[in-house]
């Protein structure tokens, strides 16, 4: 009988763990300054305790915090688009589909057209909108989708989808008032960054996203059940409310937290869950953890190939960019895009 | 009676309204016990299904009370409940990506302990029920690829490794051909027979409700009409005015099983039925 046994589950994990680690242990070695600084010079200067040294700071402050900032989005992109595909029985579904994205991009937005500049516990104020525009999202679908309890998870969907229009109708009325200078940062800020923010943006994120993360891994034999619908779930004991409650919170607040920091990286969500089910099935229990860590690792290795490009092609075109990489979002659907629509005509459909 | 098999389940005096307004179930009593098959029948829209949630915990009574052995229901936990009634849908999504082995594993769900899989007594249990259902062959088989009969009895299976005493069934034969339809009450009358398990089934097939059920519910908006032994309930006369159809019984070969067969109020369509005997 085929089932998700102690060791596939575990041999499973191990394997993503594995990949993860890779990641981790080749990231001082790729980015920035590509060539001058190698991997076995960042990892002897860190063994060597040589903490002021060039090859320490560009290996661990400037890859390594990169990198780590890929991995909290990848993980909490992974997730959360794994959580809410089972959550709504729907294969498009991803964690942007409730309008987080659209809030939270409306937020950063007139946060750039108005100029702001302070930084509070190190989050820029364009971070800090977009947050509050992202909750603004969820509450206002959480009000009117749970004050009146005869509005299931296609009201919800319809709730969100229409409010992540109206965010958009909002966002290009703000950029069609917007001056040149304020445009451009617009547009960057909507490419999808993980630029040269570091540690300072990672901790303060990572307080919100690993609770959350602990939070929904925990929802998985709620969520398998719920895979039958609701009646069944109720019946077999599942709390069905308190189950959609938790998600839809969760997911919606570390997704939010991503897109304040990264802006809107798309692709992710919907691609890794996708091919982590086709790969090990659709047990949540090994589905959650395994879309969580692949996503980490998908987001790290697009991020590195960004910069790669991006070193790539001011070599041929011997100009200095401000940038040091491509827009992640570009990247992320360069590489997704074309492996989704492969899975997609293999498959002949994810629907049910 | 010391001699009666001990009371299940039992509905007193239960009514419904999801919006304060409308009545959907009014003043409803039934008490099921161990080892007895009860069927729900009545016309679309007669609250059929609305009973069975209220029996499963699904939703809560408005008025009147719903008693699990000598507990009320609505008193316990979810998990609890789970432990002691399953409950079958009329429909369930069709879960891309699942093997119907898995399917029925989920339904051990109640009885789950800390750990994170299921365990070697877990996966005989589910064996066992694909087994009496006739399912094991398609333990493997993505439940997507199955037949509805097949997924209907894979299903079944899964309620049954629940290890319930109370089975609820929302209309399980409906979509099924001839040979399914018995397929599935057979199972039941098994369950019923030798496992001791209360069932109540709601089914639009009255004559195979008069066939395996022992008692029959008979509701009409909302209330019940008249419910008791199968034979007392399934008769002409009983069910003409509440189907609005003209209902005649034909006896077959002799035997005292009888045929409800309908036609149009009115029309004595029956007639040429009897003509073919």
């Amino acid at each position: 009988m085929k089932r998700l046994s102690a060791a596939r589950f575990w041999g499973m994990l191990a394997a993503c763990f594995g990949g993860l680690a890779l990641v981790v242990v080749m990231s001082p070695g790729i980015g920035t300054q590509w060539g001058t600084i190698g991997w076995r010079d960042a990892w002897q200067s860190l063994f060597r305790g040589d903490h002021d040294s060039m090859a320490f700071t560009i290996g661990f402050q400037i890859r390594m915090a990169r990198t780590v900032l890929a991995l909290q989005a990848g993980i909490t992109l992974g997730l959360c688009g794994a959580v809410f595909q089972m959550m709504f029985r729907n294969a498009l579904a991803t964690p942007y589909t409730l309008g987080v994205v659209n809030g939270g991009s409306l937020g950063a937005l007139i946060a750039v057209k108005l100029g702001w500049a302070w930084t509070l516990i190190g989050l820029t104020p364009v971070s800090i909108s977009s947050f509050v525009g992202s909750l603004f999202v969820i509450g206002l679908i959480l009000l009117i989708t749970r004050v009146n309890r005869r509005m299931g998870t296609a009201e919800l969907l319809l709730a969100g989808v229409t409010m992540g229009l109206f965010c958009s109708a909002m966002m290009m009325l703000v950029t069609y008032l917007s001056n040149q200078r304020e445009t451009f940062n617009i547009v960057r800020w909507m490419m999808g960054s993980l630029e040269a923010l570091g540690a300072q943006q990672s901790a303060p994120s990572l307080v919100l996203l690993v609770p959350s993360w602990v939070l929904l891994l925990l929802q998985a034999r709620g969520l398998n059940q719920y895979m039958l619908g609701e009646d069944l779930a109720m019946s077999r004991g599942v709390d069905v409310r308190r189950l959609q409650l938790t998600c839809l919170v969760f997911a919606s607040l570390a997704t939010s937290a991503v897109v304040a920091i990264c802006g809107p990286i798309g692709f992710v969500g919907l691609v890794v869950p996708q091919m982590t089910a086709l790969v090990l099935g659709r047990d949540c229990r090994l589905l959650l953890p395994a879309s969580a860590i692949l996503g980490g690792v998908f987001l790290a290795v697009c991020d590195w190939l960004s910069q790669i490009a991006m070193g790539m092609w001011s070599a041929i075109s011997s100009t200095t960019s401000a940038s040091a990489s491509l827009p992640i979002g570009v990247v992320t659907a360069i590489v997704g895009v074309p492996i989704f629509l492969v899975l997609l005509y293999r498959r002949g459909g994810f629907a049910e | 009676m010391s001699d009666a098999p001990p009371t299940m389940l039992t509905a007193d005096g239960v009514c419904y309204s999801f919006d304060g307004q409308h009545d959907f179930l009014v003043d409803v009593s039934l008490t099921v016990r161990a080892g007895e098959c009860w069927g729900i029948v009545g016309p679309n829209g007669a609250g059929k299904s609305t009973l069975l949630r209220l029996l499963g915990g699904l939703a809560r009574p408005s008025r009147g009370s719903i008693q699990l052995d000598a507990a009320l229901l609505s008193a316990l936990s979810a998990i609890e409940r789970a432990k002691r009634i399953a409950y079958m849908p009329q429909r369930v999504p069709t879960a891309p990506g699942l093997t119907a082995g898995e399917v029925v594993l989920l339904g051990r769900y109640p009885h789950r302990g800390l750990g994170l899989f299921e365990s070697g007594r877990d996966v005989s249990i589910a064996r066992d029920a694909m087994a009496l259902t006739e399912t094991i062959q398609y333990i493997d088989r993505p439940i997507g690829s199955l037949s509805g009969g097949e997924a209907q009895r894979v299903h079944l299976a899964a309620a049954m490794a629940q290890a319930p005493q109370v089975l609820l069934l929302d209309e399980p034969t409906t979509a099924l051909d001839w040979r399914h339809q018995l397929a599935i009450f057979e199972i039941l009358r098994r369950l019923s027979e030798e496992r001791r398990v209360a069932v109540v089934v709601v089914t639009h097939d009255l004559n195979l409700a008069g066939r395996y059920c022992d008692s029959v519910l008979l509701l009409n908006q909302g209330r019940a009409v008249c419910s008791g032994p199968a034979g007392e309930v399934l008769r002409p006369d009983v069910l003409s005015p509440v189907f609005a159809v003209t209902v005649k019984a034909v006896a077959i070969d002799g035997r005292q099983v009888a045929m409800l067969v309908p036609s149009e109020a009115g029309d004595d369509g029956a007639a040429s039925v009897k003509g073919l005997e």
